[in-house]
Protein backbone atom coordinates (compact mmCIF):
# COMPACT_ATOMS: atom_id res chain seq x y z
CA UNK A 1 0.00 0.00 0.00
CA UNK A 2 1.40 3.93 -0.82
CA UNK A 3 2.02 6.16 1.54
CA UNK A 4 -0.56 8.51 -0.45
CA UNK A 5 -3.45 5.78 0.56
CA UNK A 6 -2.03 5.34 3.97
CA UNK A 7 -2.06 9.36 4.67
CA UNK A 8 -5.53 9.77 3.07
CA UNK A 9 -6.84 6.74 5.55
CA UNK A 10 -5.24 8.29 8.56
CA UNK A 11 -6.67 11.72 7.38
CA UNK A 12 -10.20 10.79 6.45
CA UNK A 13 -10.15 8.97 9.88
CA UNK A 14 -9.29 12.11 11.75
CA UNK A 15 -11.30 14.54 9.83
CA UNK A 16 -14.15 12.41 10.63
CA UNK A 17 -13.80 11.90 14.63
CA UNK A 18 -12.72 16.46 14.15
CA UNK A 19 -16.43 16.89 12.30
CA UNK A 20 -18.32 14.65 15.15
CA UNK A 21 -16.39 16.58 17.70
CA UNK A 22 -16.44 19.82 16.33
CA UNK A 23 -13.40 20.54 16.31
CA UNK A 24 -12.42 20.49 13.13
CA UNK A 25 -10.34 24.12 12.95
CA UNK A 26 -9.04 23.31 16.58
CA UNK A 27 -7.72 19.40 15.22
CA UNK A 28 -6.09 21.79 12.61
CA UNK A 29 -4.15 24.42 14.37
CA UNK A 30 -3.28 21.18 16.84
CA UNK A 31 -2.13 18.97 14.15
CA UNK A 32 -0.45 21.93 12.30
CA UNK A 33 1.99 22.19 16.11
CA UNK A 34 2.84 19.24 15.75
CA UNK A 35 3.92 18.72 12.47
CA UNK A 36 5.55 21.89 12.51
CA UNK A 37 7.69 21.29 15.56
CA UNK A 38 8.42 17.68 13.33
CA UNK A 39 9.42 19.07 10.49
CA UNK A 40 11.37 22.28 11.93
CA UNK A 41 13.82 20.22 13.59
CA UNK A 42 15.71 18.10 10.39
CA UNK A 43 17.05 16.02 13.24
CA UNK A 44 14.46 15.10 14.99
CA UNK A 45 12.39 13.73 12.06
CA UNK A 46 15.87 11.88 10.94
CA UNK A 47 15.41 10.31 14.47
CA UNK A 48 11.76 9.46 13.88
CA UNK A 49 11.81 8.55 10.36
CA UNK A 50 14.80 5.97 11.29
CA UNK A 51 14.28 2.12 11.81
CA UNK A 52 17.34 1.41 13.60
CA UNK A 53 15.67 3.41 16.55
CA UNK A 54 13.31 1.65 19.20
CA UNK A 55 9.74 2.38 18.78
CA UNK A 56 10.12 2.97 22.61
CA UNK A 57 12.51 5.99 22.23
CA UNK A 58 10.55 7.25 19.52
CA UNK A 59 7.03 7.18 21.87
CA UNK A 60 9.22 8.82 24.31
CA UNK A 61 10.57 11.36 22.40
CA UNK A 62 6.90 12.17 20.62
CA UNK A 63 5.33 12.09 24.18
CA UNK A 64 7.74 14.78 25.05
CA UNK A 65 7.04 17.02 21.95
CA UNK A 66 2.87 16.52 23.15
CA UNK A 67 3.15 17.41 26.66
CA UNK A 68 5.03 20.47 25.44
CA UNK A 69 2.75 21.44 22.49
CA UNK A 70 -0.54 21.74 24.11
CA UNK A 71 -2.59 20.12 21.27
CA UNK A 72 -6.26 19.30 21.65
CA UNK A 73 -6.83 15.75 23.38
CA UNK A 74 -8.05 14.32 19.70
CA UNK A 75 -4.72 15.49 18.42
CA UNK A 76 -2.75 13.89 21.22
CA UNK A 77 -4.20 10.64 20.71
CA UNK A 78 -4.15 10.65 16.98
CA UNK A 79 -0.56 11.40 17.31
CA UNK A 80 0.53 8.61 19.80
CA UNK A 81 -1.59 6.27 17.83
CA UNK A 82 0.01 7.38 14.52
CA UNK A 83 3.78 6.52 16.41
CA UNK A 84 2.52 3.52 18.04
CA UNK A 85 1.50 2.44 14.44
CA UNK A 86 5.18 3.48 13.28
CA UNK A 87 3.35 5.97 10.69
CA UNK A 88 4.42 9.32 12.40
CA UNK A 89 6.95 9.84 8.90
CA UNK A 90 3.75 10.36 7.44
CA UNK A 91 2.57 12.96 9.82
CA UNK A 92 3.49 15.74 7.38
CA UNK A 93 1.34 14.39 4.66
CA UNK A 94 -1.29 13.58 6.63
CA UNK A 95 -1.26 17.27 7.54
CA UNK A 96 -1.37 18.37 4.11
CA UNK A 97 -4.90 15.50 3.17
CA UNK A 98 -6.46 16.62 6.60
CA UNK A 99 -6.39 20.33 5.77
CA UNK A 100 -7.64 19.58 2.36
CA UNK A 101 -10.39 17.34 3.30
CA UNK A 102 -11.28 20.16 6.31
CA UNK A 103 -11.67 22.95 3.56
CA UNK A 104 -13.36 20.62 1.57
CA UNK A 105 -16.18 19.57 4.36
CA UNK A 106 -16.33 23.39 5.34
CA UNK A 107 -16.86 24.68 1.25
CA UNK A 108 -13.17 25.87 0.80
CA UNK A 109 -10.12 25.39 -1.26
CA UNK A 110 -6.66 26.33 -1.26
CA UNK A 111 -5.40 28.31 -4.02
CA UNK A 112 -2.27 28.88 -5.37
CA UNK A 113 -1.10 31.58 -8.22
CA UNK A 114 2.11 32.10 -9.36
CA UNK A 115 3.12 34.87 -11.28
CA UNK A 116 6.35 36.45 -12.82
CA UNK A 117 5.78 40.27 -11.14
CA UNK A 118 3.60 41.14 -8.51
CA UNK A 119 0.14 41.82 -8.85
CA UNK A 120 -1.73 44.61 -7.44
CA UNK A 121 -4.42 44.18 -4.77
CA UNK A 122 -7.10 45.15 -7.37
CA UNK A 123 -5.82 42.20 -9.73
CA UNK A 124 -5.70 40.07 -6.49
CA UNK A 125 -8.95 40.77 -5.50
CA UNK A 126 -10.66 40.04 -8.92
CA UNK A 127 -8.42 36.71 -9.39
CA UNK A 128 -9.95 35.35 -6.03
CA UNK A 129 -13.06 36.31 -6.86
CA UNK A 130 -12.78 34.61 -10.11
CA UNK A 131 -12.10 31.75 -8.68
CA UNK A 132 -14.38 31.68 -6.06
CA UNK A 133 -17.20 31.97 -8.69
CA UNK A 134 -15.60 29.49 -10.41
CA UNK A 135 -14.95 26.59 -7.87
CA UNK A 136 -18.32 27.77 -5.37
CA UNK A 137 -15.59 27.85 -2.49
CA UNK A 138 -14.84 29.88 -0.15
CA UNK A 139 -11.02 30.22 -1.64
CA UNK A 140 -7.85 31.06 0.43
CA UNK A 141 -5.53 32.37 -1.82
CA UNK A 142 -1.28 32.44 -1.93
CA UNK A 143 0.58 34.13 -4.24
CA UNK A 144 3.97 33.66 -5.15
CA UNK A 145 6.54 35.24 -7.70
CA UNK A 146 8.12 33.45 -10.02
CA UNK A 147 10.32 35.04 -13.21
CA UNK A 148 11.04 32.30 -14.86
CA UNK A 149 7.37 31.71 -16.10
CA UNK A 150 8.28 35.28 -17.91
CA UNK A 151 4.66 36.69 -18.17
CA UNK A 152 1.37 35.66 -17.20
CA UNK A 153 0.07 33.15 -14.53
CA UNK A 154 -0.72 30.09 -12.75
CA UNK A 155 -3.19 29.02 -10.92
CA UNK A 156 -3.38 25.52 -8.67
CA UNK A 157 -6.03 24.27 -6.49
CA UNK A 158 -5.84 20.95 -5.16
CA UNK A 159 -4.65 18.42 -8.51
CA UNK A 160 -6.17 21.45 -11.28
CA UNK A 161 -3.84 23.26 -12.81
CA UNK A 162 -4.53 26.24 -15.05
CA UNK A 163 -1.52 27.67 -16.84
CA UNK A 164 -1.56 31.19 -19.14
CA UNK A 165 2.23 31.64 -18.16
CA UNK A 166 4.48 32.79 -21.39
CA UNK A 167 7.20 29.90 -20.22
CA UNK A 168 4.48 27.65 -20.97
CA UNK A 169 3.57 28.74 -24.35
CA UNK A 170 7.11 29.12 -25.26
CA UNK A 171 7.27 25.85 -24.49
CA UNK A 172 4.38 24.59 -26.60
CA UNK A 173 5.87 26.46 -29.15
CA UNK A 174 9.07 24.62 -29.33
CA UNK A 175 7.00 21.42 -28.68
CA UNK A 176 5.30 22.41 -32.09
CA UNK A 177 8.38 23.04 -34.07
CA UNK A 178 9.75 19.83 -33.28
CA UNK A 179 6.50 18.15 -34.25
CA UNK A 180 6.21 19.71 -37.40
CA UNK B 1 72.36 -72.85 -53.56
CA UNK B 2 74.68 -74.06 -56.71
CA UNK B 3 73.13 -76.26 -59.48
CA UNK B 4 75.48 -79.26 -58.86
CA UNK B 5 75.17 -79.30 -55.53
CA UNK B 6 71.08 -80.25 -56.14
CA UNK B 7 70.54 -84.09 -54.98
CA UNK B 8 68.68 -84.14 -58.90
CA UNK B 9 71.47 -82.70 -60.82
CA UNK B 10 74.05 -84.73 -58.79
CA UNK B 11 72.87 -88.00 -59.34
CA UNK B 12 70.44 -87.75 -62.91
CA UNK B 13 72.78 -85.16 -64.60
CA UNK B 14 76.35 -86.99 -63.89
CA UNK B 15 74.61 -90.48 -65.39
CA UNK B 16 73.32 -88.40 -68.40
CA UNK B 17 76.15 -87.02 -69.27
CA UNK B 18 78.17 -90.45 -69.00
CA UNK B 19 75.84 -91.79 -71.64
CA UNK B 20 75.58 -89.35 -73.87
CA UNK B 21 79.57 -89.88 -73.75
CA UNK B 22 79.22 -93.65 -73.74
CA UNK B 23 77.00 -93.54 -76.76
CA UNK B 24 78.78 -90.58 -78.59
CA UNK B 25 82.15 -92.76 -78.80
CA UNK B 26 79.78 -95.54 -80.02
CA UNK B 27 78.35 -94.33 -82.95
CA UNK B 28 81.79 -92.83 -83.30
CA UNK B 29 83.25 -96.14 -83.58
CA UNK B 30 80.57 -97.18 -85.86
CA UNK B 31 80.95 -94.10 -88.45
CA UNK B 32 84.49 -94.88 -88.57
CA UNK B 33 84.11 -98.47 -89.08
CA UNK B 34 81.31 -99.03 -91.89
CA UNK B 35 82.72 -96.90 -94.00
CA UNK B 36 85.77 -98.87 -93.87
CA UNK B 37 84.51 -102.24 -94.24
CA UNK B 38 85.06 -102.05 -98.51
CA UNK B 39 88.52 -100.99 -97.89
CA UNK B 40 89.50 -103.32 -95.19
CA UNK B 41 87.78 -106.20 -97.79
CA UNK B 42 89.97 -104.82 -100.67
CA UNK B 43 92.92 -104.48 -98.69
CA UNK B 44 91.93 -108.01 -96.90
CA UNK B 45 92.03 -109.16 -100.57
CA UNK B 46 95.30 -108.03 -101.46
CA UNK B 47 97.16 -108.88 -98.01
CA UNK B 48 95.65 -112.38 -98.63
CA UNK B 49 98.05 -113.14 -100.79
CA UNK B 50 101.11 -111.65 -99.20
CA UNK B 51 99.49 -112.31 -95.18
CA UNK B 52 98.15 -114.92 -93.14
CA UNK B 53 94.33 -114.36 -91.76
CA UNK B 54 91.03 -112.83 -93.02
CA UNK B 55 90.16 -109.12 -93.11
CA UNK B 56 86.76 -110.28 -93.11
CA UNK B 57 87.14 -112.12 -89.99
CA UNK B 58 88.50 -109.18 -88.45
CA UNK B 59 85.87 -107.11 -89.57
CA UNK B 60 83.27 -109.46 -88.12
CA UNK B 61 85.03 -109.48 -85.12
CA UNK B 62 84.72 -105.31 -84.76
CA UNK B 63 81.50 -106.19 -85.76
CA UNK B 64 81.08 -108.47 -82.60
CA UNK B 65 82.85 -106.38 -80.06
CA UNK B 66 80.98 -103.49 -80.96
CA UNK B 67 77.51 -105.36 -80.54
CA UNK B 68 78.62 -106.52 -77.65
CA UNK B 69 79.62 -102.87 -76.18
CA UNK B 70 76.15 -101.92 -77.52
CA UNK B 71 74.18 -104.15 -75.78
CA UNK B 72 76.69 -103.79 -72.59
CA UNK B 73 75.50 -99.95 -72.63
CA UNK B 74 71.79 -100.69 -73.38
CA UNK B 75 71.81 -103.30 -70.49
CA UNK B 76 73.44 -101.09 -68.30
CA UNK B 77 72.22 -97.74 -69.29
CA UNK B 78 68.67 -98.61 -70.52
CA UNK B 79 67.20 -98.58 -66.79
CA UNK B 80 68.45 -95.17 -65.53
CA UNK B 81 68.44 -93.64 -68.76
CA UNK B 82 64.71 -94.49 -68.87
CA UNK B 83 64.37 -93.56 -65.58
CA UNK B 84 65.91 -90.18 -66.21
CA UNK B 85 63.95 -89.46 -69.48
CA UNK B 86 60.73 -90.46 -67.82
CA UNK B 87 61.31 -88.22 -64.82
CA UNK B 88 62.70 -85.54 -67.07
CA UNK B 89 59.42 -85.92 -69.63
CA UNK B 90 57.16 -86.17 -66.28
CA UNK B 91 59.45 -82.99 -64.55
CA UNK B 92 58.78 -81.20 -68.04
CA UNK B 93 55.19 -82.26 -68.29
CA UNK B 94 54.47 -80.85 -64.84
CA UNK B 95 56.72 -77.33 -65.71
CA UNK B 96 55.09 -77.29 -68.37
CA UNK B 97 51.58 -77.44 -66.59
CA UNK B 98 52.69 -75.64 -64.26
CA UNK B 99 53.80 -73.06 -66.30
CA UNK B 100 50.51 -73.07 -68.40
CA UNK B 101 48.68 -72.98 -65.13
CA UNK B 102 50.39 -69.92 -64.29
CA UNK B 103 50.25 -68.17 -67.08
CA UNK B 104 46.32 -68.88 -66.88
CA UNK B 105 46.23 -67.32 -63.52
CA UNK B 106 48.83 -64.54 -64.45
CA UNK B 107 46.27 -64.25 -67.12
CA UNK B 108 43.21 -64.13 -64.56
CA UNK B 109 45.64 -61.85 -62.19
CA UNK B 110 45.86 -59.69 -65.19
CA UNK B 111 42.07 -59.69 -65.63
CA UNK B 112 41.70 -58.75 -62.21
CA UNK B 113 43.89 -56.34 -61.57
CA UNK B 114 42.63 -54.81 -65.21
CA UNK B 115 38.64 -55.03 -63.52
CA UNK B 116 40.05 -53.53 -60.31
CA UNK B 117 41.88 -51.11 -62.33
CA UNK B 118 38.91 -50.23 -63.73
CA UNK B 119 36.60 -49.66 -61.22
CA UNK B 120 39.38 -47.62 -59.40
CA UNK B 121 39.13 -45.64 -62.47
CA UNK B 122 35.44 -45.40 -62.40
CA UNK B 123 35.54 -45.01 -58.77
CA UNK B 124 37.97 -42.24 -59.54
CA UNK B 125 35.82 -40.50 -62.20
CA UNK B 126 32.68 -40.47 -59.76
CA UNK B 127 34.83 -38.92 -56.58
CA UNK B 128 35.98 -36.48 -58.90
CA UNK B 129 32.46 -35.91 -60.20
CA UNK B 130 31.48 -35.86 -56.83
CA UNK B 131 34.54 -33.28 -55.88
CA UNK B 132 33.19 -31.19 -58.56
CA UNK B 133 29.62 -31.47 -57.79
CA UNK B 134 30.63 -30.61 -53.87
CA UNK B 135 33.24 -27.85 -54.99
CA UNK B 136 29.86 -26.28 -57.28
CA UNK B 137 27.33 -26.57 -54.46
CA UNK B 138 29.82 -24.96 -51.93
CA UNK B 139 30.80 -22.43 -54.83
CA UNK B 140 27.26 -21.49 -54.94
CA UNK B 141 26.51 -21.84 -51.17
CA UNK B 142 29.44 -19.34 -50.92
CA UNK B 143 27.62 -16.80 -53.48
CA UNK B 144 24.68 -17.45 -52.03
CA UNK B 145 25.70 -16.21 -48.14
CA UNK B 146 27.81 -13.93 -49.73
CA UNK B 147 24.79 -12.30 -51.12
CA UNK B 148 22.81 -12.75 -48.08
CA UNK B 149 25.73 -11.27 -46.14
CA UNK B 150 26.06 -8.28 -48.59
CA UNK B 151 22.40 -7.59 -49.15
CA UNK B 152 22.29 -7.57 -45.08
CA UNK B 153 25.48 -4.84 -44.95
CA UNK B 154 23.21 -2.80 -47.54
CA UNK B 155 20.52 -3.01 -45.55
CA UNK B 156 22.33 -2.41 -42.37
CA UNK B 157 24.12 1.26 -44.22
CA UNK B 158 21.08 1.97 -45.16
CA UNK B 159 19.06 1.98 -41.99
CA UNK B 160 22.20 3.31 -40.11
CA UNK B 161 22.34 6.62 -42.85
CA UNK B 162 18.46 6.70 -42.14
CA UNK B 163 18.93 6.60 -37.80
CA UNK B 164 22.00 8.94 -38.60
CA UNK B 165 19.43 11.16 -41.03
CA UNK B 166 16.93 11.22 -38.42
CA UNK B 167 18.95 11.81 -35.68
CA UNK B 168 20.69 14.80 -37.69
CA UNK B 169 17.12 16.50 -38.59
CA UNK B 170 15.84 15.80 -35.09
CA UNK B 171 19.25 17.54 -33.82
CA UNK B 172 18.46 20.22 -36.42
CA UNK B 173 15.03 20.87 -35.19
CA UNK B 174 15.80 21.11 -31.82
CA UNK B 175 18.69 23.28 -31.52
CA UNK B 176 16.18 25.43 -34.38
CA UNK B 177 13.48 25.37 -31.74
CA UNK B 178 15.56 26.36 -28.75
CA UNK B 179 16.80 28.86 -31.03
CA UNK B 180 13.67 30.12 -31.50
CA UNK B 181 12.53 30.02 -28.23
CA UNK B 182 15.67 31.56 -27.06
CA UNK B 183 14.95 34.70 -29.40
CA UNK B 184 11.45 34.68 -28.91
CA UNK B 185 12.03 35.21 -24.90
CA UNK B 186 14.84 37.39 -25.34
CA UNK B 187 12.67 39.67 -26.92
CA UNK B 188 9.48 39.33 -24.75
CA UNK B 189 11.24 39.64 -21.94
CA UNK B 190 13.01 42.81 -23.31
CA UNK B 191 9.43 43.88 -23.99
CA UNK B 192 7.43 43.08 -21.32
CA UNK B 193 7.53 45.49 -18.59
CA UNK B 194 4.79 46.19 -15.48
CA UNK B 195 2.27 46.88 -17.95
CA UNK B 196 2.52 44.62 -19.66
CA UNK B 197 2.91 41.76 -16.76
CA UNK B 198 -0.22 43.38 -15.12
CA UNK B 199 -2.33 43.37 -19.02
CA UNK B 200 -1.16 39.71 -19.32
CA UNK B 201 -2.26 38.73 -15.81
CA UNK B 202 -5.91 40.67 -16.13
CA UNK B 203 -5.91 38.57 -19.32
CA UNK B 204 -5.35 35.32 -18.12
CA UNK B 205 -8.02 36.74 -15.11
CA UNK B 206 -10.53 37.19 -17.77
CA UNK B 207 -10.31 33.78 -19.74
CA UNK B 208 -9.64 31.85 -16.65
CA UNK B 209 -12.42 29.83 -16.96
CA UNK B 210 -11.20 28.06 -20.54
CA UNK B 211 -7.45 28.33 -19.47
CA UNK B 212 -5.90 24.81 -19.52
Amino acid sequence: MSAGVISRRYAKALINLAVNAGQVDEVAAGLDTVADAMSDSPRLGVFLQNAKVPQPAKQETVNLILQRAEVPPLVDSFVRFVTHKRRIALLEEIRQVFHRLADERQGRAQAEVTVAAPVSPEQEAALLAKLESMTGKQITLSVRVEPDIIGGAITRIGSTVRDGSLRTQLTNLRQSILEG
Amino acid sequence: MNLAQSPRWSRRGFAYVGLVCVVATAAALALLLVPAAPALAAEGAAAGSEEHGSPWLDFAYKVVNFAVLVGLIVYFARRPLGAFLSGSAGETLAAFIGSRKAVEEAAAELEEQKKKLAEMENELRRMTEATHADAAAERQQLIAEAEAQAHRIREQGSRQIEQEMAKARAALKMELADEVVRLAEGLIRARVDDAQHTRLVGEFIDRLETAK
